[in-house]
């Protein structure tokens, strides 16, 4: 019988990877609009005063 | 043609913050609870059912392979749901639903694709034929890959939420024929795991379930559900946050 164990590797690190990429790009937009919110919290502010 | 302005001006009624604790705590306890699953499903796969007798260890990868199918087709289902439901009430919050649903469908959708064409490396000795399931399934991925770029390309948003409610619901027939294929082609080389069969010994890399294994599948099918879940209302609360964002932005422009 032939292991394959290292498919077996390559394709749970693959899986892993891809969900890696997808938390990663929501983290980062979520990081991003945050940064874009409190620009704006800081210009209305500013408008106001 | 409702302008930018007029069209976000809904998302400016609440702040997306402002959902009720209930709601945070219930997504709070999907998210741990999709984690937990997650982690025993895979810990489950690599120790719980032994290794297949002619595809050794390589077997094991369908359990992700599997599970991560469930999880794309539950969140391209809620896409067609979401798209039928637009159309019926009009309400934009069924078109988040509907995009969400599909990002992580898409994302979803690409761990199947990679781990299958690692699992076929060993067993067919190719990563990649164009074998009727894998057609389809590319196909799939692509329709609902386009999906993200069409709706992107319309500017009027109620065209968009129209647009994108109907290729929702005609995309899903792509996630059908990618279920059935191997059901009608007796000519395709894609074992049939779940369910009855009709290839004439063409499938290369069949494999019967054991008790344990079929626990295994059925196990990481359901953890692959729920963690799309969570993701899905975590991708609907960042478009609500972005959404609100930007008819913040339209209006201080508008105002100064």
């Amino acid at each position: 019988m032939d292991n394959n164990i290292e498919f077996l590797i390559m394709g749970y690190v693959a899986g892993f990877l891809i969900l890696g990429i997808l938390l990663s790009s929501l983290w980062w937009r979520y990081r991003s609009v945050m940064a874009d919110e409190a620009a704006l919290d800081t210009l209305e502010s500013e408008i106001r005063e | 043609m409702a302008t930018a302005v007029e069209s976000s001006q809904g998302f400016l009624e609440a702040k997306p913050l402002d959902y009720a604790e209930s709601r945070n705590q219930l997504l709070r306890r999907l998210t741990y609870f999709s984690v937990f699953l997650w982690v025993v499903g895979t810990v489950m796969g690599f120790v719980y059912p032994g290794a297949d007798a002619q595809l050794g260890e390589s077997q094991r990868i369908f359990y992700i392979h599997l599970g991560s199918f469930g999880g794309s087709f539950v969140t391209f289902a809620a896409a067609m749901v979401a798209g039928f439901a637009y159309l019926r009430t009009r309400n934009p919050k069924w078109d988040t639903l509907a995009l969400a649903s599909v990002e992580i469908g898409l994302a979803m959708s690409a761990i199947n694709i990679v781990t299958g064409a690692i699992w076929a490396r060993p067993t067919w000795g190719t990563y990649w034929t164009w074998d009727p399931r894998l057609t389809t399934v590319a196909i799939m991925w692509l329709t609902y890959a386009a999906y993200l770029f069409l709706r992107s390309a319309i500017e009027d948003p109620e065209r968009r939420f129209r647009f994108a409610s109907i290729y929702g619901i005609l995309a899903f027939g792509s996630v059908i024929l990618t279920v059935v294929i191997i059901r009608i082609r007796p000519d395709a080389i894609h074992p049939d795991v779940v369910g009855p069969s009709v290839n004439n010994g063409s499938a290369v890399g069949e494999f019967r379930l054991s008790p344990s294994m079929t626990q295994t599948v059925l196990f990481n099918i359901f953890a692959y559900i729920v963690v799309s879940v969570a993701l899905v209302w975590h991708r609907i609360r960042l478009e609500n946050r972005t959404n609100w964002v930007k008819a913040r932005k339209l209006q201080i422009l508008s105002e100064s």
